[in-house]
């Protein structure tokens, strides 16, 4: 595959220069619209990211690796975000992502052997009052049981 | 009736388009400061109104913008909407339901430090308040009140988004300037303040969304009608996110000074069926921990807080009930921490590390004697000034005061091996 933006994204770039007074805040959203258009940000999409933006790659790659919502690394059709901080660990979010591991057989961080998920957990996401709270790509999901996850894997498998 | 002033139009339909918005005073204020005042008028008002930042450290706002150097030609706001400290979810209201309110707020302060341009800095998780802003900002440059000469003035100012990408560390403002920049977000040694030299080393004013979110009724209702509401050091209200297992969950808008025992027992409704208190933290898990008696005779302002020995901070309120080991919920915040520091600083990036290392080991029945000592002494290591910014001091804080108020607790782990509440 050829790494190269799509006219759209090549649109979305330009307009970056608008939105920015200042050239280099352009390398994060560049970066997130990278990972749109590819999946992930390995190193091929690093270094045209760096060539587009007239930085070092190893420049890019350490600005990617510092961020966690970056991907480094391909994750699943549906990213799964659980938090395990304070209110959500009061209200067994822990527990949720444990269930939900197991459910799918999963490791944390990685991929489903279908491709379908990657579960990792996630610090405070804000919405504390409704505990334990989830994010699957960039939806968030609320007040979340077991049984609600299960319903949930079973619509999203479909 | 608890006075309204973030909240005023929090339930009226349609409040995010523009026109509900107008119809209901939006904008008038913003109006009438860039077109009838001058900055340093509105930065006086700001002062006299003795609104303090709402992040967390609570430093006087006007204040604040009085540090920008006269007659600077290029200046910088930053609204800080990287909401990330644990158990905090108002901005994300604001910013979702109210965003024209944050973005009135916003061009007020820009006219007061004479900025034409801002940037609003969110979460990368918030991908509603991320849209529901650049609506209202579409909105805006499509009824002139951005861009050249708003309100027909000789005034212009520009505001974008710019979407964070997950790190607690960004919400420290040099952190924030640093992933502005393009850079990881490290934050930067301090002199020079970002007011002297900040974003693109221009002076810059950072300021939460909450902050600014005021800012409009202030110049609507006047510094003395705020300063009627809260105490003396903490005039106004502020937005206090209750969680954990209680009735009434939710972001509540309460006078500052408002007692911790009715937003819990009254606002909130009390703890779920069977449950008790033990423990409040008040203002995010960088706050020191409440005992349940604390707790009970704390007032949620700035003074009262500092008085208990803990902090307002950030307004997330959460409730620790008898059921929950405090080994256990140590060892989430000290996870948190370890994995939200950026790493610049020994002590805290060791720190935070080896802190969560030894409350785990506690926690799995390995623990040594000699380690709540440990414990208490790696956290003194890390606090006063030890590190570019207070990260390290927010990790130590949460150690601290859980070992020293709840030792029977690390002390049972420790020497009988298992949780005292069997809960493990």
């Amino acid at each position: 595959m050829e790494i190269v933006f799509s006219p759209k994204a090549l649109k979305e770039f330009q307009h970056f220069e608008e939105l920015y007074d200042t050239p280099k805040s352009k390398l994060i959203p560049t970066l997130y619209l990278a990972q749109r258009e590819f999946g992930y940000l390995s190193q091929p999409v690093i270094e045209y990211v760096a060539e587009l933006l007239k930085l070092s790659p190893a420049k890019v790659l350490e600005v990617a690796s510092f961020y966690t919502m970056l991907h480094k690394k391909p994750v699943g059709k549906y990213e799964i975000t659980i938090c395990t901080n304070v209110s959500c660990a009061l209200m067994k979010g822990r527990e949720l992502l444990a269930h939900t591991l197991k459910k799918l057989n999963a490791k944390e961080k990685e991929i489903t052997a279908n491709g379908t998920f990657t579960i990792r957990r996630e610090e405070c996401l804000g919405a504390c009052d409704k505990a334990p709270v989830l994010r699957i790509n960039d939806r968030y999901y609320y007040k979340i049981t077991p049984e609600k996850m299960d319903q949930i894997l079973k619509e999203l498998e479909e | 009736m608890t006075p309204r002033i973030l909240f005023e139009h929090l339930n009226e339909k349609n409040i995010q388009k523009l026109d509900t918005y107008r119809e209901k005073g939006g904008y008038t204020a913003a109006q009438r400061a860039i077109g009838k005042m001058t900055p340093q008028q509105v930065t006086q008002t700001v002062i006299d109104s003795g609104l303090r930042g709402r992040g967390g450290a609570g430093f006087p706002t006007g204040k604040k913008w009085s540090f920008i150097p006269k007659n600077e030609p290029m200046t910088y706001l930053l609204c800080n909407g990287d909401e990330s400290e644990p158990g905090t979810f108002k901005d994300r209201v604001l910013m979702e339901q109210l965003p024209h309110s944050v973005l009135e707020g916003i061009m007020i302060g820009s006219y007061a430090i004479g900025c034409h341009r801002a940037y609003i800095y969110i979460r990368g998780e918030f991908t509603d308040s991320i849209a529901s802003l650049e609506e209202a900002l579409q909105e805006c440059y499509e009824a002139k009140f951005l861009g050249k000469n708003i309100f027909g003035t000789s005034y212009s100012l520009d505001i974008s988004v710019f979407k964070g990408a997950g790190a607690y560390i960004c919400g420290e403002e040099t952190g924030l300037i640093s992933s502005l920049e393009g850079f990881k977000g490290w934050p930067k040694i301090k002199p020079p303040f970002p007011a002297i030299a900040g974003f693109n080393r221009k002076p810059t004013i950072i300021n939460n969304v909450e902050t600014l979110a005021a800012v409009p009724w202030i110049l609507n209702h006047g510094a003395e009608a705020y300063r009627k509401m809260g105490t003396e050091q903490s005039p106004g209200t502020k937005l206090f996110c209750l969680s954990g297992p209680v009735k009434n969950p939710g972001t509540y808008e309460l006078p500052l000074g408002f007692p911790l025992k009715d937003l819990i027992f009254e606002v909130g409704g009390g703890l779920l069926e069977g449950l008790k208190l033990k423990a409040v933290i008040p203002g995010g898990a960088s706050a020191k921990i409440l005992t349940a008696e604390e707790a009970l005779e704390t007032n949620l302002s700035y003074e009262d807080c500092q008085k208990k020995g803990t902090m307002l901070g950030s307004g997330g309120v959460m409730v620790i009930p008898h059921t929950q080991c405090m080994v256990d919920l140590l060892g989430v915040v000290t996870y948190f921490f370890k994995d939200e520091s950026c790493g610049q600083c020994t002590p805290c990036r060791e720190g935070t590390g080896w802190m969560e290392k030894i409350v785990q080991s506690i926690l799995h029945n390995r623990g040594r004697p000699q380690d709540i000592a440990l414990l208490l002494g790696i956290s003194q290591n890390m606090q006063g000034g030890r590190t570019i910014c207070a990260l390290a001091d927010a990790a130590a804080w949460p150690v601290e005061s859980y070992v020293q108020k709840f030792k029977n607790e690390f002390e049972y782990h420790i020497n009988h091996r298992r949780c005292n509440l069997h809960v493990q």
